[in-house]
């Protein structure tokens, strides 16, 4: 518990030097202030990949291990990927609208791609709501997770294959082709926003955990109460 | 018996199902072709858009209303049809593979009927090259059968699947989809469709291992 207050202490100063380095950092030539969003709408999309990778591997693990943490990770894992890839979306329709002249371009593949896998992750925790017992549960949405990962990389080379507007790799093989300060605000907010999603995926793994036992202890209360109307028969 | 021939058994018991049934001759297909129908009314566009737009529609159609036909009443199987398949000691990656291809079959006659309509009512500029969009067809036809079989499996006997199902097939579909659209669009330049078939063959290829290798985990439900 002190290594997560630890944690989540970290994160937070992260975050807040993360937020001060892309306001001091230099406007764009092109884009001017708006290039500001870039940072957070680059995080969100990163850790929204990094969550749907957990689920992944969170639901192989199940299907190997069949250890209910695991199947309990990868569900949190999911949700933190469903909320980031929703932030992700917003934030670049924020950019979009004054960069591209409109918040919503069906011209590019990794905007509308990126918008499908949402909507394939919420069917991932519509799946889990939609099923009762915890074994059978567990099994579908990890053949499901798996599964659904595969629009991982369709989103990444959507605009290999697709037609776009998305602008390619910031940080190329041959040198960061970006300013030194806006490298670093860039990757201090990958970084912060990486955290946030340890401390997320934790807090929201112990949540279940903890909805599970609730759920539990309701059940066995239940249970109790039913024996006195079984004597009265 | 082996795997091949279970599941030969299974999609010929399916089709016949359906051809008693119906559901997709007398349901699916006019639905389908209303859908088309109503497209041109509810936007009002000129013909000349419409034209151009023609060949998406009917990706579009195929894909939602293929839904329908992979997710069929007469495909889903009762748990005393599940017991009845575990007593006779047949292969659940059979009854996956069986499903797809009797799904496959459906969904490509769906398509080649759906398509002189979708050729009647948009007359869309056809690439030159058109017919190299049936083997396109083909492939997209088994990638959402065999989507919409595993599907349809996760849902089965889950609160408010007939819901979920459509929800989770149509996006894993997606990468089908783009297959078929790129293919089309390149066809329409002139250009070659090596890339997007290979992708249709990913996507078949991935689905087919994925259903096969949890069938049995998903049977035991």
């Amino acid at each position: 518990m002190k290594t997560q207050r630890t944690l989540t202490w970290l994160t937070a100063v992260a975050l807040a030097y993360g937020l001060f380095l892309a306001i001091t950092s230099p406007a764009d030539v092109v884009q001017g202030q708006f290039v500001r969003i870039f940072y957070v709408h680059v995080s969100t999309a990163w850790v929204a990949f990094a969550a749907f990778g957990v689920t992944l591997i969170g639901s192989l693990a199940w299907l190997g291990f069949k250890r209910p943490i695991l199947d309990r990770t990868a569900a949190a894992s999911a949700e933190i990927g469903v909320f980031f890839t929703g932030l992700a979306i917003m934030t670049g329709m924020i950019w979009g609208k004054p960069v591209w002249g409109t918040a919503w371009n069906w011209g590019d593949a990794r905007l509308v791609s990126t918008a499908v896998m949402f909507f394939v992750y919420v069917g991932y925790l519509a799946l889990r709501r939609a099923i009762s017992n915890p074994i059978v549960r567990a099994n579908r949405s990890a053949v499901l997770g798996s599964m659904a990962f595969l629009m991982v990389p369709a989103v990444y080379f959507s605009v290999n294959l697709w037609r776009t507007l998305h602008q390619g790799p910031t940080i190329r093989s041959d040198g960061a082709s970006m300013d030194p300060a806006m490298l670093s605000a860039f990757l201090t907010n990958l970084a912060a926003f990486s955290l946030l999603f340890v401390v997320f995926l934790i807090t929201r793994t112990r949540l279940e955990l903890l909805a599970e036992s609730v759920a539990s202890a309701e059940a066995s209360e239940r249970h109790g109460l039913a024996e006195p109307d079984l004597e009265m028969l | 018996m082996s795997l091949w021939k279970q599941a030969w058994i299974i999609a010929k018991t399916d089709l016949r199902v359906e051809g008693r049934s119906g559901e997709i001759l007398w349901i699916v297909l006019p639905y389908g072709a209303l859908a088309l129908f109503l497209i041109p009314i509810a936007t009002a566009l000129p013909l000349k858009t419409l034209s151009d737009i023609g060949i998406g529609m009917y990706w579009v159609v195929v894909l939602l209303f293929g839904m329908f036909v992979t997710l069929r009443q007469s495909s889903q199987s009762s748990p005393q049809e599940r017991d009845l398949m575990r007593l006779t000691l047949s292969d659940p990656a059979a009854l996956f593979l069986g499903k797809s291809v009797a799904s496959a079959t459906l969904l490509g006659s769906f398509q080649l009927v759906m398509g002189p309509i979708a050729v009647a009512f948009f007359n869309p500029a056809l690439p030159a090259q058109w017919w190299l969009l049936i083997p396109v067809s083909a492939l997209l036809a088994l990638a959402m059968a065999m989507t919409g079989t595993l599907v349809g499996f996760l849902v089965a006997g889950t609160r408010s699947s007939n819901a979920l199902a459509p929800l989770l097939a149509a996006g894993l579909a997606f990468p089908s989809l783009v297959g078929a659209s790129i293919a089309t669009t390149k066809l329409s330049d002139s250009q070659s469709i090596v890339t997007p078939i290979a992708l249709l063959l990913l996507v078949v290829a991935i689905t087919a291992a994925i259903g096969m290798a949890s069938s049995t985990l998903l049977e035991d439900q």
